[in-house]
């Protein structure tokens, strides 16, 4: 879990460069340890192989020069000069001439060990003794073991017997301390060995053969390369390059010796580690050991060589793998890059960003896949922001029928469209509708009140006049009285002139009869009036009652349209963000819905104003119409008293005593009279006082009537046509 | 959160706008025989009966519940796949309030503390969920569960 976490953080180009950089990197090492270690086989083997090969060149010198000292010992042997030489040493005397051949034969062997770059030959006896030397061809002084010993053993096989010695033949001269190579061979006559000839060769011309001077057998064998000649005794037999050493005690000459051959890796008598090739020479009496070595790290320079080569391969390989690794991620990665700032782009409002990858492999059809989407994505957004104006509009239509209904023009309707705004634009016209049907009935039962209100008015008016002619009548009446009762103190005084008194009485109350029938008659009218009054205002309060419900049926109306909004808005706050301008819509509904409330309420107020007014009117109607018809009893009271004083004054004529007696009562009568009449009167212009109250009253009404008409007329209702359609 | 303000009893309260599915006006809602009086009876919406309540039963200054005649408005409700209506007695806004605080947590314990509107108006914030369960707690004696 902890490694991939921060692999994941790494972007797509690093992860595809390094997953190619270690395939590569693991590909480089592979092939270069692979190519090192096939490289380091081959070229042991070749410097083993050359190595072997230049020992057996060697070997094979070694053994031909050696049987070339042999077979030369064997020819000379066998020369007739030496058999002359041999001869001659026999004689006991010796003249000029055998003196002449024996210095040819001796000249021609100095020849020829010069030639041969040999030391010496000896010519000795089968015992060992010293016949001739060339080197001292008249006396021989020397004594030889070494000699001895090589002469028996020859004389003993008649072969010609090959050997080393540390050091030559000694003399008195000076002579070479190094070793020496001897060959013998018998010269036999007659089947007896009669003599030796042993040869004496410095072992330097081995040397000579070793040191390797023909350029094809040296090859790539270089300067450090090393042969030598190992003898029984681990003595070197030739000259070392590292000198002074007597013995080489090295594993190769141990295992040489021993006769093993083997090209191995060894430390050398100077310490060195070498490659090294060695065999036994297959050389009678010579138990050497032939050694080829080569310092390993000469040897093993091109596998250096290599090693370096393959590293600074690899790394310029790995480092173009690198490079490599990271174009191929960036032309892989590269389409997905786009691909994700595209989208990216996209996301953060950019419609016109498209992904530019030409490809034609999954990533290609992905991005097609991409753009597509995009256009898809930027075409949906397109249709919601279409839906959204048409929304906006619709809307907008409904706002402006909203906003003309709140100014009263009720005959505006909205648009249908649809949807749910459609719904509310059918709620909202059949909302207009039934307000202007009921402002049409509120108008019309206002039309009706104000009729009637200037009806009661007129009838008002005409009550006042009636009641004005009633007060001048009154006022007659009571001068009338007057005069009657002035009359009765003229009957109280002068009794004699009771008779014509009585008649003028007579006269004058049946005059005031009369009179008095009138205000009956007037009084009676008034109350038909006031009645009449009364049932107007009673059609009135009814009216208002009406108006009343009307009003509380708007109010209704007004309430569900309350709620109606209230769900839009609930609605509206469901749709979210797209119900924003629905919510505006639905405050405003609730608005014109409050506000028609409001109206209602004030309309409520003016009605019940009307009520209380008209009830008012009612009590004082039946209040006047009571005093009407008191005065009218009393009237008609004052009528029979007018009736019994004709009656009287018709008695009076023949009952003028009596007059005198009744004039004060009568007289009385008349003050009685007199005060009921001013009753009257009083009452008359209560009444009349009243009846202009009453006549304020529906004025007052009127006005009302007249302010309801106007306050109706700020509705446009529209043609009555379209709002019976619905 | 925007909130749906109804008042009950002269008093304000608020549940979230996302309970609110509705306002019903004067619907006929038929009564329970033998029911609580918390259960104002049943009533249909959209097709579906939904059990009406007068939660102010809930309170604990509880005097008489108006009938349905004064207290006409529903207030149609949904949490989840429950539906009920409760009585109101207006339904007056959808508002943000500035700042909900809680200031006392007494009964009934579905009201959740006092808000402020930018108006100054002050109203109790109320949980539908909590609602439900003191509804299902005073009807827990009752063996119709009209709210399963």
């Amino acid at each position: 879990m902890s490694t991939t976490a921060p692999l994941n953080r790494l972007s797509l180009t690093l992860k595809i460069a390094l997953a190619s950089i270690l395939v590569g990197i693991i590909a480089t090492f592979t092939t270069v340890i692979i190519a090192y270690f096939l490289f380091n086989d081959v070229q042991q083997k070749n410097a083993q192989n050359h190595l072997s090969s230049l020992r057996n060149i060697l070997e094979n010198k070694l053994e031909r020069q050696i049987e070339f000292l042999k077979l030369d010992s064997q020819s000379l042997a066998q020369s007739p000069g030496i058999k002359q030489l041999l001869y001659i040493k026999s004689l006991e005397t010796i003249d000029s001439t055998i003196e002449a051949s024996f210095d040819t034969c001796h000249q021609s062997l100095s020849e020829h060990v010069k030639q041969a770059h040999y030391h010496d030959i000896y010519l000795c006896d089968p015992n060992g003794k010293i016949l001739y030397t060339t080197l001292e061809p008249k006396s021989v002084q020397l004594e030889s073991t070494l000699l001895k010993v090589l002469c028996k053993e020859t004389s003993k096989s008649r072969q010609t017997v090959v050997q080393s010695s540390d050091r030559g033949v000694e003399r008195s001269s000076n002579y070479l301390n190094e070793p020496v190579l001897l060959a013998a061979s018998a010269l036999i006559s007659g089947g007896q060995v009669v003599a030796i000839l042993i040869i004496e060769s410095p072992l330097s011309i081995l040397n000579a053969t070793l040191s390797i001077s023909d350029p094809a057998d040296r090859g790539n064998i270089s300067a450090s390369t090393e042969a030598y000649l190992v003898d029984a005794s681990l003595s070197p037999r030739t000259i070392l390059k590292k000198s002074g050493l007597t013995k080489v005690d090295t594993v190769a000459a141990r295992n040489a010796l021993a006769g093993n051959s083997d090209v191995s890796i060894y430390k050398n008598y100077a310490g060195t580690t070498v490659l090294g090739a060695y065999a036994r020479l297959q050389i009678d009496g010579l138990p050497w050991a032939l050694i080829v070595e080569q310092s390993t790290q000469e040897a093993l320079q091109p596998i250096h060589h290599a090693t370096w080569i393959l590293g600074g391969l690899g790394l310029i390989l790995i480092i173009l793998i690198s490079f490599l690794g990271f174009i191929f991620a960036k032309t892989f990665a590269q389409p997905l890059v786009t691909l994700k700032e595209t989208i990216l782009k996209v996301a953060s409002g950019d419609e016109s960003a498209r992904a530019n990858v030409t490809s034609e492999d999954e990533v290609g059809q992905l991005a097609h896949a991409v753009n597509e989407m995009i256009v898809e994505r930027n075409a949906v957004k397109d249709r919601i922001s279409t839906e959204n104006k048409r929304v906006q509009t619709n809307i907008q239509d409904i706002l402006l029928v909203v906003a003309d209904a709140s100014e009263g023009r009720l005959c505006v309707r909205a648009k249908r469209t649809e949807g749910i705004l459609g719904n509310v634009a059918d709620a909202l016209n059949r909302m207009l509708e039934n307000v202007s049907a009921l402002m049409g009935q509120a108008k019309n039962a206002s039309a009706q009140v104000q009729e009637s209100s200037s009806e009661i008015s007129a009838s008002a008016q005409n009550l006042a006049d009636g009641a004005n002619s009633q007060t001048q009548q009154i006022a007659q009446t009571i001068l009338e009285v007057q005069n009657l009762a002035a009359e009765a103190q003229g009957v109280s005084e002068n009794s004699q002139e009771a008779a014509k008194a009585a008649s003028q009485t007579r006269q004058a109350a049946e005059e005031g009869a009369k009179a008095v029938r009138d205000v009956v008659a007037y009084m009676e009218r008034l109350q038909e009036s006031v009645q009449a009054n009364a049932r107007k205002i009673t059609q009135l309060g009814e009216r208002s009652q009406e108006i009343s419900g009307i009003v509380r049926s708007i109010g209704d109306i007004s309430a569900e349209t309350d709620v109606l909004a209230m769900n839009a808005s609930i609605e509206a706050a469901r749709a979210g963000e797209q119900g924003k301008g629905f919510t505006v819509v639905a405050d405003q509904v609730r608005a014109l819905a409050n506000r028609t409330r409001q109206a209602t309420i004030e309309i409520e107020k003016l009605v019940m104003g009307i009520q209380s007014e008209t009830s008012e009117a009612v009590k004082q109607m039946e209040r006047a119409n009571v005093e009407v018809e008191n005065g009218t009893r009393q009237v008609s009271s004052a009528g029979d008293s007018l009736s019994k004083i004709v009656e009287a004054s018709v008695d009076s004529s023949t009952l003028a005593n009596q007059i005198s007696q009744s004039a004060t009562q009568q007289e009385q009568r008349a003050q009685a009279m007199l005060q009921a009449i001013v009753a009257i009167n009083q009452i008359a212009e209560d009444t009349r006082n009243r009846t202009l109250d009453f006549r304020e009253t529906s004025d007052l009404l009127a006005s009302l009537a007249t302010e309801l008409n106007k306050q109706l007329a700020n509705f446009e209702i529209g043609t009555d046509g379209s709002s019976d359609k619905n | 959160m925007e909130l749906c303000l109804f008042r009950i009893d002269h008093q304000e309260y608020a549940l979230p706008m996302s309970n609110v599915r509705e306002v019903l006006n004067r619907p006929r809602v038929s009564p329970v025989p033998l029911s609580p009086d918390i259960l104002s009876g049943i009533t249909h919406f959209r097709g579906q009966i939904v059990p009406v309540f007068a939660i102010d039963h809930l309170f604990e200054n509880f005097n008489s519940s108006p009938t349905l005649e004064e207290r006409s408005r529903i207030l149609i409700l949904t949490q989840e796949h429950q539906t009920l209506g409760i009585q109101v007695d207006q339904v007056d806004e959808i508002s943000l309030p500035d700042e909900l605080g809680t200031f006392f947590t007494d009964n009934p314990p579905f009201l959740l503390g006092m808000a402020l509107t930018h108006a100054g108006r002050s109203f109790k914030p109320t949980s539908l969920p909590r609602l439900v369960q003191s509804l299902s707690h005073t009807l827990s004696n009752v063996t119709l569960n009209l709210l399963d």
